[in-house]
């Protein structure tokens, strides 16, 4: 494995329930490396989304560790895990979650908004030339101008993928990225982030409930009955 | 971050378009009332300050007097008052003749005269329609016309002629500078000097004033100051005290009132506005709740999208000011002189800066009161539902 980009050390979590607590899983451990995809599988009510969004800085464990990049983040403040989100972490939404009143570039250049100038280096600046490169990588250059009501859930997906990897984040996660798509359109956006993730080292998370998603990755592992189990690859 | 409160204000353009609309109306209101206020001083309190004298003015009747012993008690007013204006002022009820030639016509006109001293100005607000409206020291022998008495082409540096006695030789006047006192008849003021060469005086027939400009609220203190001086120069005022002459304090009073209520009408609306504002952005915020989330998965903090929510209400109110100083600038330039007077004192009314600026001020704190809670329940969307169906 490469150097760990991400770590998680005896993670847990709850929710409310009725009278008491439920217990979504406890001292899940996970490593991932840069340049490594893995996917979390996992039926329904597993808590799958849950462990997303504690990998994703966008709720605080009640128990255990988060490291990233060699940093413990667990207990962040509200806006310091916003900065580490914007400068670290890619987001691929299933619902591909693009602004509709932003064209295509506008809606990639969503998280240099609220980069620091020196990361972000001006809307007309290096970022903006990224955008117009990733949307060229992703096959639309050229419809930078366009809204997304005018492109296919495939394309909007894709555009999403270019908004996740803007500000070169070390890690990328994906909930259900191929969820809303038909099987073909997703094998290709599939490749395309794994691709990506693997060109440029980049820690690639994918949370799925499709086993034929999870055969595309490095290394899959399944959350069930509270725990969080890697399974062998063949 | 401009970029992006203008295209929130963009993608919901009926809702932006009805919100400026209720924000107008009171901005309106606000800019009106004050872009009002400017013309209304200019119009009607340039007026009474034309015909009575300006802001502050006092006359003390006084008793026959000798010119050095008037100038005197104008002089020893004029110090005793800090500098302020002073200046005595002897109409005489025997008209002088004036002509219009080089040398004396029988042919002459009656001219009501003014002897006195000073800048005219100082005292009226008379436009200035050509030369000086000063007196200077009364040498060489100069005459101030008003608009009535030099209609028949006299200019500065023209010559006129007139006795200073009845039945006496012509002596030639200089005409120094012609204003605008707002009397349609002749009118001229000579220098308060010459006064005493008329060979006698009726004393029967002659009014002495000395009238005097202070801040209207020093006025009781003034009248103790000015007796004391015209004493103080021979002059005995009797039981006469000053009394204040202008209007403009009764204007501006009555402008005050009105002011008012035009005001609280524009709170009225201001309110009702923010209140309307404050309603289509909490069902905003309800129907935007998923992007929002998703910029600060994506890396906004609570502060970014605080200002997102509440800055574009902000830039809306931004654009209703303009709009709403456009519209008055616009009836003032283009509606107002075509009621105002021909000619006059008052001046074309200026871009209302002032009004500007209260407008503004008006409709940012009803964007803001309208867009605060908006903009805190944005704050507040968990940030975790980016990731939840």
């Amino acid at each position: 494995m490469s150097v760990p980009v991400l770590e998680l050390r005896g993670l847990s979590a709850s929710f409310p329930s009725g009278q008491g607590r439920r217990t979504l899983f406890t001292d899940v451990d996970l490593t991932v490396g840069g340049g490594e995809t893995a996917a979390i599988l996992g039926r329904s009510g597993s808590g799958k989304t849950t462990l997303l969004t504690l990998l994703g800085l966008m709720q605080r464990p009640e128990h255990g560790t988060i490291t990233l990049a060699g940093r413990d983040v667990s207990s962040l403040s509200d806006a310091d895990a916003a900065r580490l989100r914007n400068r670290h972490i890619g987001f691929v939404f299933q619902n591909y979650s693009l602004i509709p009143h932003l064209s295509v570039l506008d809606n990639v250049l969503v998280p240099a908004t609220y980069a620091p100038r020196d990361v972000a280096g001006g809307r007309r600046g290096r970022v903006r030339r990224r955008a117009e490169d990733l949307l060229d990588a992703v096959g639309l250059g050229g419809r930078g101008q366009d809204l997304p009501l005018r492109l296919s859930g495939g394309e909007q997906q894709r555009v999403a993928i270019a908004r996740a990897l803007l500000l070169e984040p070390a890690v990328v996660l994906a909930d259900e990225p191929t969820g809303a798509l038909d099987e073909q359109t997703g094998a290709r956006v599939l490749d395309m982030l794994v691709a990506t993730a693997r060109h440029e080292g980049r820690c690639l998370v994918v949370v799925t409930h499709d086993d034929a998603v999870a055969g595309v990755m490095d290394r899959v592992f399944r959350l069930g009955e509270g725990t969080l189990r890697e399974e062998d690859r063949p | 971050m401009i970029g992006t409160l203008w295209a929130d204000l963009r993608a919901q353009r009926l809702r932006s378009v009805l919100t400026g609309l209720s924000m107008l109306v009171g901005v309106l209101v606000v800019v009106g009332i004050s872009a009002a206020s400017a013309v209304v001083d200019d119009v009607f309190v340039a007026s009474a300050e034309q015909k009575d004298g300006i802001a502050g003015s006092h006359v003390l009747t006084l008793p026959p007097a000798t010119a050095t012993q008037a100038l005197d008690a104008a002089e020893l007013t004029h110090r005793r008052l800090g500098g302020a204006p002073a200046r005595l002022e002897v109409s005489t009820t025997n008209p002088l003749m004036l002509s219009a030639h080089d040398a004396p016509d029988p042919d002459l006109r009656s001219v009501e005269t003014l002897w006195t001293s000073g800048n005219l100005t100082d005292f009226h607000r008379y436009p200035v329609l050509a030369g000086s409206p000063d007196l200077g020291t009364g040498l060489p022998a100069v005459v101030i016309l008003n608009a009535a008495a030099a209609e028949v082409g006299l200019q500065p540096g023209d010559s006129v002629w007139t006795p200073l006695a009845d039945g006496g030789t012509p002596t030639r006047l200089t005409v120094s500078g012609i204003v605008d006192d707002g009397h349609a008849s002749p009118r001229m003021w000579a220098p308060l000097a010459l006064w005493e060469l008329q060979q006698p005086p009726d004393p029967a027939s002659t009014q002495t004033l000395l009238r005097f400009v202070v801040p209207p609220e020093k006025g009781a203190d003034a009248a103790v100051a000015v007796t004391a001086a015209v004493a103080a120069a021979g002059v005995d005022p009797g039981a006469e005290q000053p009394v204040r002459v202008d209007r403009v304090g009764e204007l501006r009073e009555s402008l005050s009132f009105m002011q008012a209520v035009f005001s609280a009408v524009a709170v009225a609306a201001l309110l009702v506005s923010a209140l309307g504002l404050l309603n289509i952005g909490l069902a905003s915020i309800a129907e935007r709740s998923r992007e929002l989330v998703v910029r600060r998965a994506l890396g906004a903090r609570r502060s970014h999208l605080f200002i997102q929510v509440m800055g574009s209400s902000l830039l809306l109110a931004v654009i209703v000011t303009v709009v709403a100083v456009g519209l008055v600038v616009g009836l003032m330039h283009l509606a107002a002189p075509l009621w105002l007077p021909e000619g006059g004192a008052h001046r074309v009314p200026a871009v209302p800066w002032e009004a500007f600026g209260l407008g503004l001020s008006a409709a940012a704190l009803t964007a803001a009161l309208g867009s605060a809670l908006p903009a805190w329940k944005a704050t507040r969307l968990p940030v975790a539902d980016a990731l939840r169906r």
